[in-house]
């Protein structure tokens, strides 16, 4: 019996092994993972799509019973708007510097082509930095594609696309490095990220930044974050910069995406 | 069985509206609960492949580690609390 019972005992163990194995290749053999992520993202943005459809309903048939949780309700969404109208401020400022660069330029005209998506999945729901968006390839939307959200707060990368959605690599993915331009003085700096919309950077002792500076991705103009917290220590050669995006990154809805940059 | 189906139903649903770690807790119960839960590891496999990229921190296999962390932990607290099923996984 106990023999039987180690035999079994063994059985499974190889079972695991095997499982384990052919998760591991799925995941890591690009290919693979791609077709399995494709399956998989036909059907996902659909039952995502049903999570707003059952909220609406229950929305409505308690909205008699429920008027302090609306009240909460249109708290947390005046509070999203007000997230989106500092970083629109943000970015007219920068429009008003862009213009002026423009005008000693004799006036060249920019634009660049923008599609709207819908946030699928927020990053808090997974271990990675990533959104999911009801954008993909059917709207022209290619790998590498800045997402910005109000207009210039950008956010990150298009890291896959699939016909009718997209995952959105954030640049506060932790371990992330990028060269970004701190402050009045657009110092150049590499900027680390740390999840959740949130960066450190390391500047050389004396240099002029203080909280509430903008940051910069410097080869779009795009704005990333506003300095929160700058540390300096007497015995460190560098100040530590923290910084984060101008909105909860969690809480945002909708993005845009530039196309062709 | 057919709690185990339920169960996998369940799990496999809540994948795309909760957090991954209240999957991973759900997981450790369908570990402790029924015997050879290799289910496990396939949802990891699912969160990775619906939320990671190869190009994410982690190289987009946390969900299927952190299943299997979670799968060999919750088969020795398994083996300690309940030493009737020590041989099963």
């Amino acid at each position: 019996m106990h023999r039987r019972d180690n035999l079994f005992f063994k059985k499974q163990n190889v079972a695991l092994v095997v499982i384990v194995a052919m998760s591991v290749f799925v995941l890591l053999f690009n290919p693979v993972r791609e077709t399995f992520s494709r399956v998989l993202y036909a059907v996902a943005p659909n039952i995502w799509g049903t999570r707003d459809g059952i909220k609406e309903i229950e929305d409505g048939f308690f909205a008699n019973f429920r008027i302090k949780r609306s009240l909460v309700y249109e708290n947390a969404k005046l509070h999203e708007e007000v997230a989106r109208m500092q970083v629109q401020v943000l970015d007219r400022n920068l429009l008003v510097e862009k213009v002026l660069k423009l005008e000693e330029a004799l006036g060249r005209v920019s634009s660049d082509n923008r599609v709207s998506a819908k946030v699928l999945s927020a990053p808090g729901q997974s271990p990675y930095d990533i959104l999911a968006i009801d954008a993909g390839s059917e709207h022209g939307i290619e790998v590498g594609d800045y997402v910005v959200y109000a207009g210039s707060g950008v956010v990150g990368e298009i890291a896959e696309v699939y016909p009718l959605s997209a995952k959105v690599k954030l640049y506060s993915s932790p371990g992330e490095e990028y060269t970004v331009l701190i402050g009045a003085d657009a110092i150049p700096v590499t900027a680390r990220g740390r999840g959740m919309g949130n960066f450190e950077a390391k500047l050389p002792k004396g240099s002029v930044v203080m909280a509430g500076d903008m940051v910069i991705l410097p080869k779009e103009d795009l704005i990333l974050g506003v300095v929160g917290l700058v540390e300096e220590e007497q015995s460190l050669p560098f100040v530590n910069v923290f910084f984060r995006t101008a909105f909860n990154i969690a809480e945002i809805r909708t993005v845009e995406i530039v196309i062709g940059k | 069985m057919i709690k185990r189906v339920l169960f996998d139903l369940l799990l496999l649903s809540l994948i795309f509206f909760v957090s991954w770690w209240t999957i991973l807790v759900l997981i450790a119960v369908g570990v402790f609960k029924f015997p050879a839960y290799f289910e496990a590891i396939l949802f990891g496999v699912i969160i990775d492949l619906l939320y990671g990229t190869v190009v994410s921190f982690g190289s987009g296999v946390i969900g299927l580690f952190s299943a299997l962390f979670v799968f060999i932990v919750m088969v020795r607290v398994k083996y300690a609390v309940r030493p009737a099923y020590s041989t099963k996984l």
